[in-house]
């Protein structure tokens, strides 16, 4: 249920700030140095205009932002409440960490830019890995929390 | 091969036909190669028998019955109260259940499909069996690690080379004899696998792959502790990619997936629990994780900002991550979240660590480093190939030859280190030596241009010659490999097959005689002592003593109480008296000593009694010296010479108890030490608190029981004391009285 | 031979599953705790003497009497054999057809064989029924119904032979010794002729009594000690013989101690396990023994060097050293000695007997388990008639000199094979039907037929068991037929995974 509310909540706020996940670290940076809120700005230009036509690329880093931010909240909800079912949230975190790994695996075999990087891998074998991977993550993680 | 080249040019060969020999040839090739690997480790069940063999696979062994005695989720929360007594030992969760499960599944497959195959006979062939797997894994992996070597062009030559050399190098066989039911049978084929997995993953950059490959870690995970190998040797691997700037995509998938999905996973075998996430050991797959989401990150951004902006940006980053990253580390090790490094690891790094601060993992000699000579017994030839196929791989420095250079440095490094990580070394050995010879046989079996040149009469001296040339090298290179078959068998029959619970000696007529003491006098605890009877002996003998005797034991060989192995090293060192309130206190019913002295059986507890002391004096270093063992002069006796420490200590008297009487009035030798008693002085080692229950027939086991107390309350050696008094008043009349009698009769 | 039990028999009562338990022929209650203990010191007067005399009335006590009495007790083997040579008239003015034969109470649980025979001239020796009469029996007298092949008349004679066998009757006392000690058994027997009629003559001997004594006991008042002194008269040491009339059931208790240097091997249970393969013409037998030495037992540890310097290995021991077993005389093959621990390397043959040498001597109160196993052809026990299928093997193989507690004899028939039915079977406890699944077994496994037999001697080892079954060529063609399916099987699904298309393409 917590978790649901937090997506609600934290997605479009976040979304608005920093589409790119790669924003998001260097949150710290910013402050330092102006130049370096340029730069952000200007990688998250370009990639505005280079996923415009691409709906399926959004969707995924969509789901990646907010990876991002259910696996925060869960840091944070240990670090604020306690982490006494270790195993419970160690299993939370590690799938979205895994997750968010995975998606971005996903994201980048799924480029047409790096068709020449991943040969003989196709955006559709790239999905049943994915799937394949996913399930896997899943089973282990049910098991971890029982 | 030779008839298509005699007839070039004139006989076309039908493909699928071709494919299909080829085929039948490559079967040919795996099935011969799994003969001889099965066949050579087969020795040891010939020539003994169907046995479990040395210590620690005693345990599994016993495990494994447990496991399909009971369900698997019984075996997990297995308490042992059979062992360690007073304490027990939480078996399921200390121990890596792979292996266990792994013949437990064989045992229930072979049940299914109509073969009830006796647990014994799995156990005892699982580790041959796996060899011919391996074997076979290893041509994966070194087909995948040629796979992109441009200059091979036969590709499988050097795959079907090394899994030949794999399947019968002593490097392994020494770890895998059938019999040997230890975590490495398997281990080593799933280090393979996993292997070969992970270089197919960076080769393609698949997720399936990087998935198949935290599996096969998993199993790796649940098999043996020396899985923090791979997870040291995977990260470094591509750490080391990222400094030679060959960062890519397919890196970052296959590496990720793997981490987060191995990770997790190795979490669920209870042993391993939270170690990944909080011990040292796992902290370089972690940073390594962390450094390619900034190195993905940073090469997002380099390709869409100004390199000015790129560079300033990077270093503001990395100063932030550096000091985030090392503070965070070097607090939560204070702080106690991270385990430091445990003394196993620092042992790997200084060879004298052990000695000085963890006795008991020096004690062992497979903890030992390993003498040269051990390198040249265990691989032979390819001791001289294996550099060449590193160079080879320098040569190339393709993803995958890299991950051979990181693995042969480290490997070579470790297999220095320890006697026993010698089994680690020996695949990365063979992949080299294969690679080597792959390309070697390329170029010197390629006769093709040669032959032709002759057959077209192109009288030429020049190709005559380097035909010859050829010819010669390749002959020397099937010498080698036909001395290699030859030094492997000799090695494995003479130096690896002997289960060392059965010994084999020779008579005079120079037939073969087994010596059998061991299950001699474990069979007579099993048959003739309470079931519920506790044995003290050092712990080399727990697990023994728990798989054949069955019998509850105080230590074995898990050694995972320092301080409970001390004190029974104390209680043996210490004299009698002192020992009988150890003993009392530990609710001892019988002690157990391996003795050689009689047939000079090396081994024994005698030889392994200055560990016992070092140990015990780890603890208790005001009352146990080991200074005091020796003698003035620095030697270590056994015979009247020796020190008074060592004269009265249980372990001494227990082991020469009426040993003297052996000897009909000569003068008792101590054949392993080779040291001559007196009889007179053989004759006054006397035992009071302890009864001699049992010895077998060879004296290599000596079984003593401990008295019950006295019905009085007296001193049970103020009375042998006593005893002793009265009796030599005794015999001193007897004699004077008897002789005239004898004299009559003669 | 006797009848033979029939499965079809016990499956008409619907209630009756096919594990049932059958009355053996030699019944033998189970008494629940022995009123005998071998202790010498708590021998009690009334325990041995005292008689029931209403009982005499029940058995009809003047309608025989014994006109000569004579009892041989051999005590050459480990266990007790008694021989009783009885000539009987009939008294009673009626013809009768039944005599009644008193055994002691104390070894109620001990008679492991009871063989009555009646000699007629001319005639061989035919075995008459005789069972054990609960209603009649006290804790004292336990008596035996021997029926007589015909009424006899009056005032005739008749000649029976009784004999039986007793385990557990032989003690050492004291219990224990040093290594090399003498052993001394402790016997307890009847010096008088436990007779449920009046007794005209009577004389006792024993047989391989070595170095007697004889326990003073205090005797009632009236019986003279001097009367019944024995006498030796080399082998035997004799009562008798006694010239004057005994009463029914008059007694007089027994205790000898005497010398045996040979070990008591006891047996707690031993597995029989019978495979029988059609196919390989193969009977394999394998035999699990739980073997104790019931002799002396050390009073301190065992001593190796005591025991090597060689003063007690020469001259014979109370100690097992070796274990003899003989093989059947048909040829053998795959012979194997193992226990728990593994191979026992130290077997060999020698005159068609296996001489297998324990791991460790076994001394008085030690144990010893081991398997041993062979091979014979299974053409020499079978007998074939068709489909039906008469196995006959051996009661018992192994051991000599042996006392047996407990006998668990399996068959193992082939899958598919009928258990019809089984011969009498000496002791038999219990037996039952069962499935056990061995190498290659699909569909039901193995039939396997279990006997539960108790209370044996070594010398039953001329008792044949015989069991039928049924097995024809469907059953032997049944396991290859349905293996060569499922290979069929796995092959076609294999072939039809192997069509399906797994791959990932774009979807054009």
């Amino acid at each position: 249920m917590a978790k649901k509310d937090a997506k609600a909540k934290t997605v479009p706020a976040i979304k608005k700030q920093s589409g790119s996940v790669a924003a998001e670290p260097t949150a710290n940076a910013i402050s330092f140095f102006q130049e370096l809120g340029n730069s952000v700005k200007i990688s998250f230009n370009s990639y505005i205009s280079e996923t415009k036509d691409n709906q399926k690329l959004r969707l995924i880093d969509a789901f990646l932002v907010f990876l991002v931010c259910l696996g925060i909240l869960q840091f944070v909800f240990c670090l604020l409440v306690g982490n006494f079912p270790f195993n419970a949230f160690l299993g939370g975190f590690i799938a979205t960490v895994a997750q968010f790994v995975l998606t971005v695996s996903l994201r980048l075999q799924s480029l047409d830019a790096n068709k020449t990087v991943f040969k003989g891998i196709t955006p559709e074998r790239a999905l049943g890995d994915y799937i394949f991977a996913s399930l896997a993550l899943h089973f282990v993680v049910l098991h971890f929390i029982n | 091969m030779v008839s298509l080249i005699d007839n070039e040019g004139y006989l076309r060969v039908d493909p699928t036909l071709l494919k299909l020999v080829k085929l039948l040839l490559l079967t040919l090739i795996f099935v011969s190669v799994s003969f001889a690997a099965v066949s050579s480790r087969l020795f040891s069940v010939i020539r003994f028998e169907s046995i479990i063999h040395e210590f620690d696979p005693w345990f599994n062994f016993r495990a494994t019955k447990h496991l399909v005695n009971t369900s698997f989720y019984e075996f997990l929360n297995w308490f042992d109260d059979k062992t360690w007594y007073p304490l027990g030992r939480v078996t399921g969760g200390t121990l890596y259940p792979g292996l266990m499960v792994t013949s437990s599944v064989i045992y229930h497959i072979l049940k299914f499909v109509g073969l009830p195959v006796d647990i014994r006979n799995i156990c005892v062939l699982l580790a041959p069996a796996f060899s011919s797997i391996t074997s076979v894994a290893m041509y994966l992996l070194t087909l995948e690690v040629t796979s992109t070597t441009p200059t091979l062009k036969h590709k499988k030559t050097a795959a079907l080379f090394s899994a030949f050399l794999m399947g019968i190098t002593p490097g392994y066989i020494s770890r895998s004899v059938a019999g040997s039911y230890d975590n490495e049978a398997i281990a080593i084929t799933l280090l393979l696998v996993t292997f070969f997995l992970w270089v197919k993953s960076v080769n393609t950059g698949s997720i399936f792959y990087g998935a198949l490959t935290a599996m096969f870690y998993f199993y790796m995970v649940s098999a043996w502790g020396g899985y923090v190998f791979i997870t040291n040797i995977i990260p470094l691997h591509v750490f080391i990619l990222l400094l030679m700037g060959r960062f890519d995509y397919k890196i970052y998938t296959s590496y990720c997936t793997w981490y987060a999905l191995g990770t997790l996973m190795s979490m669920q075998i209870p042993f391993v629990g939270f170690l990944p996430i909080r011990s040292n050991d796992h902290m370089a797959a972690f940073g390594v994780f962390g450094l390619l989401q900034l190195v993905l990150l940073v090469s997002y951004l380099k390709d869409t900002l100004s390199p000015t902006k790129f560079v300033r940006l990077m270093f503001a980053f990395s100063a932030v991550v550096a000091t985030v990253g090392i503070s965070g580390l070097v607090l939560a090790t204070k702080m106690g979240w991270i385990a430091p490094w445990t003394g196993r690891f620092y042992s790997l790094w200084d060879t004298n660590y052990a000695k000085v601060h963890i006795p008991i993992i020096a004690s062992v000699s497979e903890h030992q480093p390993t003498p040269w000579s051990s390198f040249f017994f265990d691989l032979n030839f390819m001791i001289w190939l294996f550099p060449v196929g590193v160079y080879f791989c320098f040569q190339e420095l393709s993803n995958p030859a890299v991950f051979v250079i990181v693995y042969s440095v480290l490997g070579s490094y470790f297999a220095g280190v320890m006697v026993r990580l010698m089994l680690t070394l020996a695949p990365i050995v063979c992949v080299c030596a294969g690679i080597t010879l792959g390309r070697l046989f390329n170029i010197y079996l390629d006769v093709k241009d040669e032959l032709s040149s002759w057959w077209n009469n192109k009288e030429s001296q020049d190709s005559l010659f380097t035909l010859l040339s050829k010819m010669v090298v390749s002959a020397t290179f099937v010498f080698y490999l036909v001395f290699y078959v030859q030094h492997c068998t000799w090695v494995t029959s003479n130096a690896y097959s002997s289960p060392s619970v059965v010994l084999a000696s020779r008579n005079p007529d120079g037939s073969q005689l087994l010596i059998d003491d061991y299950r001699e006098a474990y069979y007579w605890l099993r048959m003739n002592t309470p079931e519920d009877a506790k044995v003290m002996a050092w712990w080399d003998y727990g697990y023994q003593i728990g798989g054949m005797a069955d019998r509850t034991t105080f230590v074995d060989n898990n050694t995972w109480n320092n301080t409970h192995i001390a004190t029974v090293g104390r209680a043996m060192a210490t004299s009698e008296d002192k020992a009988e309130v150890i003993m009392r206190q530990l609710d001892v019913d019988y002690v157990l000593v391996i003795f050689g002295g009689l047939i000079g059986y090396s081994g024994d507890d005698i030889n392994k009694f200055l560990w016992m002391v070092r140990i015990s004096e780890g603890i208790w270093p005001e009352e146990i010296s080991e200074r005091n063992y020796f003698t003035d002069r620095g030697a270590y006796r056994v015979d009247d010479l020796a020190t008074d420490a060592m004269k009265n200590s249980l372990m001494y008297k227990l082991s020469f108890y009426r040993f003297g009487d052996a000897y009909n009035g000569l003068d008792p030798v101590d054949r392993v030490r080779q040291q001559k008693l007196s009889s007179s002085y053989a004759k006054s080692i006397t035992l009071d608190v302890m009864e001699e229950a049992f010895t077998s027939e060879n004296w290599i086991v000596r079984i003593y029981k401990l008295k019950n107390r006295d019905n009085f309350g007296r001193d049970l050696i103020d009375i042998g004391k006593k005893d002793r008094k009265q009796q030599s008043k005794r015999t001193k009349r007897m004699l004077s009285r008897k002789k005239p009698t004898l004299d009559l009769r003669v | 031979m006797g009848n033979m039990y029939r499965l079809d028999d016990l499956h008409k009562d619907p209630n009756q599953s096919a594990i049932s338990t059958l009355a053996p022929t030699l019944l033998r209650s189970r008494a629940s705790s022995s009123m005998y203990t071998q202790d010498p010191d708590m021998l009690s007067d009334d325990e041995l003497i005292s008689i029931d005399s209403d009982r005499r009335v029940d058995l009809r006590s003047n309608v025989w009497e014994n006109v000569k009495y004579e009892r041989i007790i051999d005590v050459l083997k480990s266990y007790v054999k008694e021989r009783h040579v009885i000539h009987a008239r009939n008294i009673a003015p009626e013809p009768t057809s039944e005599y009644y034969f008193a055994v002691p109470g104390f070894v109620r649980d001990d008679v492991a064989l009871f063989v009555a025979t009646l000699e007629v001239p001319r005639q061989q020796e035919p075995l008459l029924q005789a069972e054990r009469v609960p209603e009649l029996s006290s804790p004292d007298v336990v008596y035996y119904k021997i029926e007589l092949p015909y009424p006899i008349a009056p005032k005739s004679q008749i000649h029976i032979t009784v004999s039986y066998v007793l385990t557990n009757q032989l003690e050492p006392a004291p219990e224990k010794g040093p290594m090399g000690a003498e052993q001394r058994l402790f016997f307890k027997t009847t010096k008088l002729a436990l007779s449920a009629y009046n007794t005209l003559s009577y004389e006792l001997k024993i047989l391989g009594a070595n170095k007697p004594q004889e326990m003073a006991l205090e005797l009632p008042s009236d019986v003279d000690p001097e009367e019944f002194k024995a006498s030796a008269r080399d082998p035997f040491l004799v009562y008798g013989p006694y010239q004057k009339t005994f009463k029914p059931l008059s007694n007089l208790p027994l205790a000898l101690i005497f010398t045996k240097n040979q070990p008591l091997p006891f047996v707690n249970l031993l597995k029989r396990d019978f495979w029988v393969s059609h196919w390989s013409d193969s009977l394999q037998l394998e035999e699990y023994y739980e073997l104790t030495n019931k002799g002396i037992q050390l009073d301190r540890g065992f001593s190796r060097v005591d025991w090597m310097n060689g003063r007690y290995t020469m001259r014979p021991t109370p100690v097992i050293t070796s274990i003899q077993i003989p093989l059947p005389k048909v040829e053998t093959s795959e012979v194997y000695f193992v226990d728990k621990v593994g191979n026992v390397s130290t077997s060999l043959f020698h005159n068609n007997e296996l001489v297998l040498k324990p791991r460790f001597p076994i001394f008085g109160g030690w144990n010893y388990n081991f398997t041993v196993g062979w091979t014979s052809p299974l053409s020499k026990f079978l007998k074939s008639e068709g489909d039906l299928h008469v196995l006959r093997v051996p009661l018992l193989d192994g051991l000599n000199d042996a006392t047996y507690d407990k006998v668990e004899i399996s068959f193992f028939l082939p899958e598919g094979a009928r258990f019809v039915g089984f011969d009498d079977i000496l002791n038999l406890k219990e037996w039952k039907i069962d499935h056990k699944f061995s190498y290659l077994d699909i569909t039901t496994g193995h039939t396997q037929v279990t006997f539960v037999l108790e209370n044996l001697v070594d010398e039953m080892r001329n008792v044949d068991i015989l069991i039928e079954y049924e097995y024809g060529l469907a059953g032997m063609l049944r396991k290859p037929v349905t293996a060569a399916v499922y290979i069929f099987g796995a092959l076609l699904g294999l072939l039809l995974l192997r069509k399906i298309d797994l791959s990932i393409k774009p979807s054009a």
